[in-house]
C-alpha cells in the first residue's frame, strides 16, 4: 500500500497533540464526536 | 477595523461570525463574495479581490489596524502573500494573524509546509507584529467526502493525525487578533488526540441515514482522482501534487 502522502503529512508534528488550542481558546479541542455531531444536527435541520 | 481574508473557508466564516459576535466592525475580502453576502447579509462589509492585484490590496486595507492573512495553497502563495503583506504595510496594519500549515519550514520537501515557511520568513521582517498560525488538517475537509458520500479516502494506512475543527481555528484567530502579546508567535493548532483514520471512522457517532463509514485500504492513484464534490477542479490531483514536492 502506497503511503507516501500520508506518511509524510503525518511525519513529525503531525502526529503529536498540541496544547495551544485550548490555551488560545479557554476551552478544550474539540473532537471528532464534537465535529461529526455538529454535521448531524445541521443535516437535521436540513432535513 | 480588522480585515478578514479567505472568509468564505471554513475557518474563516466561523471568524467572520465571531468577530461580528464581539461587535467588531468586520470587513471580508475573497476572491467570489456571493456566498458570504448572503450568509453575512447586512452585518458585514464583503469586497471582491484577489490576491495577485496589489492595488485591490491596497484598497481593502484602507483604515485596517488587524489583518487575518490566509489564502488558498498554490504556487504563487508567496507572491500572494509578499503582495498582503506590502499592502499592509503601506496602510499601517498594526497586528496580523495568518493561517501556516503544520511543520512550515523553508527547506521542507513538501510543497505547500516549504511555501509556508517561506512565507513566515519573510513576514518576520516585515515590522508588523503578527503571529502564525499552524493548524493540523482540517475535520472539516477530512469529513466532506464522508459527509457527500458516506466514504473516507486517503492514502494515509495507519498513520494518525491531530484533526482539528475548523471552530477551533476561527476561536485561536480571533484571540490571537483582538489581544495584544501575540507578536512574533507561532501556535500549533489540532485536535485534542491524533487518530487513524478508521479510528476517526469508529469515532463518527451518528451518521446520516443509509450512509455508513468504508474503511478500504487505497492506493494513492485512486486518491488523485476528483471527488464528487471537489472544492476545486482535480482538488485531490493538486494535493499529492503539492504534497510530493
Amino acid at each position: 500500500m502506497d503511503v507516501g502522502l500520508g506518511k509524510r503529512l503525518i511525519d513529525g508534528e503531525n502526529g503529536s497533540v498540541s496544547h495551544d488550542v485550548p490555551a488560545l481558546a479557554g476551552r478544550r479541542a474539540l473532537s471528532i464526536d464534537d465535529h461529526a455531531a455538529h454535521w448531524v444536527q445541521a443535516y437535521a435541520r436540513l432535513a | 477595523m480588522i480585515l478578514v481574508s479567505g472568509a468564505s473557508t471554513a475557518a474563516g466564516r466561523e471568524l467572520v461570525r465571531l468577530l461580528i459576535h464581539q461587535g467588531e466592525p468586520v470587513p471580508a475580502f475573497l476572491c467570489d463574495p456571493a456566498e458570504l453576502e448572503a450568509k453575512f447579509a447586512g452585518r458585514c462589509e464583503v469586497m471582491g479581490g484577489d490576491f495577485s492585484e496589489p492595488a485591490g490590496l491596497r484598497a481593502a486595507l484602507g483604515g485596517v489596524r488587524l489583518f487575518y492573512l490566509t489564502s488558498f495553497d498554490h504556487p504563487e502563495t508567496v507572491t500572494w502573500q509578499s503582495n498582503a503583506l506590502e499592502a499592509a504595510k503601506a496602510a499601517g496594519v498594526e497586528r496580523l494573524v495568518r493561517l501556516s500549515a503544520p511543520a512550515a519550514d523553508p527547506n521542507s520537501t513538501v510543497n505547500f509546509a516549504r511555501w509556508h515557511g517561506v512565507f513566515e520568513q519573510r513576514a518576520g521582517a516585515c515590522g508588523i507584529p503578527y503571529a502564525h498560525l499552524r493548524p493540523n488538517w482540517y475535520m472539516d475537509n477530512f469529513l466532506e467526502e464522508y459527509l457527500a458520500n458516506g466514504v473516507l479516502r486517503l492514502a494515509a494506512g495507519r498513520a494518525s493525525t491531530s484533526l482539528i475543527d475548523a471552530r477551533d481555528i476561527a476561536a485561536a484567530a480571533a484571540r490571537t487578533l483582538l489581544e495584544p502579546g501575540h507578536g512574533g508567535r507561532v501556535y500549533g493548532l489540532t485536535g485534542p488526540a491524533a487518530i487513524t483514520h478508521a479510528a476517526a471512522a469508529d469515532a463518527l457517532p451518528a451518521r446520516p441515514a443509509s450512509r455508513s463509514a468504508t474503511k478500504t485500504p487505497i492506493w494513492a492513484g485512486p486518491y488523485a482522482r476528483p471527488s464528487s464534490r471537489p472544492r476545486r477542479p482535480g482538488a485531490s490531483r493538486w494535493m499529492l501534487a503539492w504534497a510530493s514536492g
